[in-house]
């Protein structure tokens, strides 16, 4: 393991800034603008590297609750009942430790985009308008989360705003 | 689903050309043996070209500047060439036309030579006149992509804020009934169709892009579709759908507008969807005075009273919510869908500034829900 990835990552950016960005064609500016992108990218993962595992642990269990919450409340006719079914076992699915955090992830969200799709055609009234306050609820905070993480990028408009990746870790913590 | 035909080809086929890539940036002995190939189909003969340089920029289109000598004239002129994939998929043809039609409205530039289905240059492209001027302000030390947060200090607002009011209005005012755009239709079918064509399109793309689900764009193309507008067909203008800072160009000192750019996503729409699209915060420069102006040029406030006085046209506010929160929705799928998807298949000529964009479009999606949250409690 030994050197890191943070050391490495920080000697390629190095060499990018001292040595190899000065000698690229002032009179090439996508060169120029693709040598800044390149360097920008590596500083934004350098900071992202230490908190990666949990913030992908914490985005599976975000979404997993949100199906959890869905599944609990799911009413209708056998589109929508169905949809629950296949949303439940893709939660137990996402729960092997032998699946990575991301594929958990996109397991629950394809099953929670399922049931809200067959609540179009025969979920309960109160379910639709449940379900989708809690999805919007939902992609509320975790566009927060993911505005948040990528907030080196500066693009943000409320940029400074934003909290670090620490500072989501340590809230989802409670 | 009931869309606007072109568009409906259009996405269609680029299911079938986005499996070709990985695409691979051309180098300027590319373009200027494309650039031949073009010319000869056009009966240029005794020509030069020459001093092809690419144009910094552009995440939608490859983009180069050039010089052609024929006997007795020397023009510059600009190559805009779609790659495989990229932020949008949008037609030559129709760019071309309507910058045709613009001529002696609004300042555009010229259209030179037009392969719209990539015969000669292989991928769909366009060459137009190059126009002077700049798309900010000669001072502007902050690094801006492709226009987004540039701002302008008071001199400047003072000079193009009544061009960029007075050049919407005439778009807006344009006559699209008696034009020629062969490629264009009109939602004029039902008063919904204008909003159900943008849905129909967008959440196409978002259906055919998408790599990881978010439930979240979902549940706002569902809300969508349950709340569409009706717009009144004296509503219908054309709708440039990209109308900001950084699509046009002024002159440096002046300020007088010299060329609106970037027709590629103009189609003919509710008024309303323009506003919405130009009023996007992303699109606002930094605050001035704890005042956030959008475009870096005007409060939304002014922005709405001015255009209103400009038009005659009263803005529903029920439909620019609608339409905010549908251009949210299209810039989320633009940018976490199409922009993902091109960077992952390799198929752009910036994959490295697509995939710089892509998170952007969690903010897209914060403010749709942020709007469609609030309208739900209205």
């Amino acid at each position: 393991m030994t050197p890191d990835f943070d050391v490495r990552l920080q000697s390629v950016i190095k060499a990018l800034e001292q040595v190899i960005l000065p000698a690229v064609d002032p009179a090439n500016p996508l060169a120029l603008e693709q040598a800044a992108l390149a360097i920008g990218h590596l500083h934004m993962m350098r900071g992202q590297l230490p908190y990666l595992s949990d913030y992908v642990n914490l985005c599976r269990d975000e979404i997993a609750r949100l199906g959890e919450s869905l599944t609990a409340i799911a009413a209708g006719g056998a589109e929508t009942l169905a949809a629950a079914v296949a949303l439940a076992q893709a939660l137990r699915g996402a729960a092997d430790p032998a699946l990575p955090p991301a594929q958990g992830r996109e397991l629950i969200a394809q099953a929670v985009d399922a049931l809200i799709r067959a609540s179009g055609v025969d979920g309960s009234e109160t379910f639709r308008d449940e379900s989708e306050n809690l999805v919007l609820d939902y992609g509320i905070r975790q566009t927060s989360r993911d505005r948040a993480w990528f907030k080196a990028s500066g693009l943000d408009p409320d940029c400074a705003k934003l909290p670090s990746a620490a500072e989501i870790l340590s809230a989802a913590r409670g | 689903m009931d869309m606007e035909p072109r568009i409906r080809q259009l996405l269609d086929e680029k299911l079938l050309k986005r499996d070709q890539g990985p695409y691979r940036s051309l180098s300027d002995a590319d373009v200027s043996a494309k650039l031949d190939r073009l010319l000869a189909a056009n009966d240029v003969r005794d020509y030069r070209v020459e001093s092809i340089g690419r144009l910094a920029g552009g995440a939608s289109k490859e983009q180069f500047l050039f010089t052609l000598s024929t006997p007795g004239k020397t023009e510059k002129l600009v190559l805009r060439m779609d790659p495989l994939e990229g932020v949008v998929e949008t037609c030559r043809h129709r760019e071309a036309e309507l910058i045709d039609a613009f001529q002696g409205h609004v300042p555009v530039p010229e259209v030179r030579f037009l392969d719209g289905e990539g015969a000669h240059l292989g991928q769909p492209g366009v060459v137009t006149s190059f126009v002077g001027g700049v798309t900010k302000p000669p001072v502007q030390s902050k690094v801006v992509v492709s226009g987004v947060g540039t701002s302008f200090n008071q001199e400047w607002r003072d000079r193009i804020v009544p061009e960029f009011i007075d050049n919407l209005a005439r778009i807006h005012a344009f006559d699209w009934r008696s034009a020629s755009l062969p490629h264009f239709q009109a939602p004029t079918g039902y008063p919904t169709q204008a909003a159900l064509w943008q849905v129909n399109w967008w959440s196409k793309v978002w259906h055919d892009d998408h790599i990881p689900a978010y439930p979240l764009f979902t549940t706002g193309e569902r809300w969508l579709r349950e709340h569409l507008p009706s717009c009144a067909e004296d509503d219908l203008v054309v709708v440039h759908a990209d109308y900001r800072t950084g699509n046009f160009m002024f002159d440096a000192e002046t300020g007088k507008f010299t060329a609106i750019l970037d027709w590629e996503l103009a189609h003919i729409g509710d008024f309303h969807e323009e506003l919405a699209w130009t009023t996007q915060r992303l699109f606002a420069g930094e605050p001035d005075g704890g005042k956030s102006y959008i475009c870096g040029l005007m409060t939304r406030e002014d922005f709405f009273a001015q255009y209103e006085a400009a038009t005659g046209r009263t803005i529903n506010p029920r439909t620019l919510a609608y339409y905010e929160a549908l251009g949210s929705y299209k810039c989320a799928t633009q940018l976490l869908g199409s922009s993902l998807a091109a960077a992952v298949r390799q198929n752009n000529h910036q994959d490295l500034l697509l995939a710089w964009l892509v998170p952007l479009g969690h903010t897209f999606l914060a403010e749709m829900a942020r709007v469609i949250k609030e309208e739900k409690s209205l």
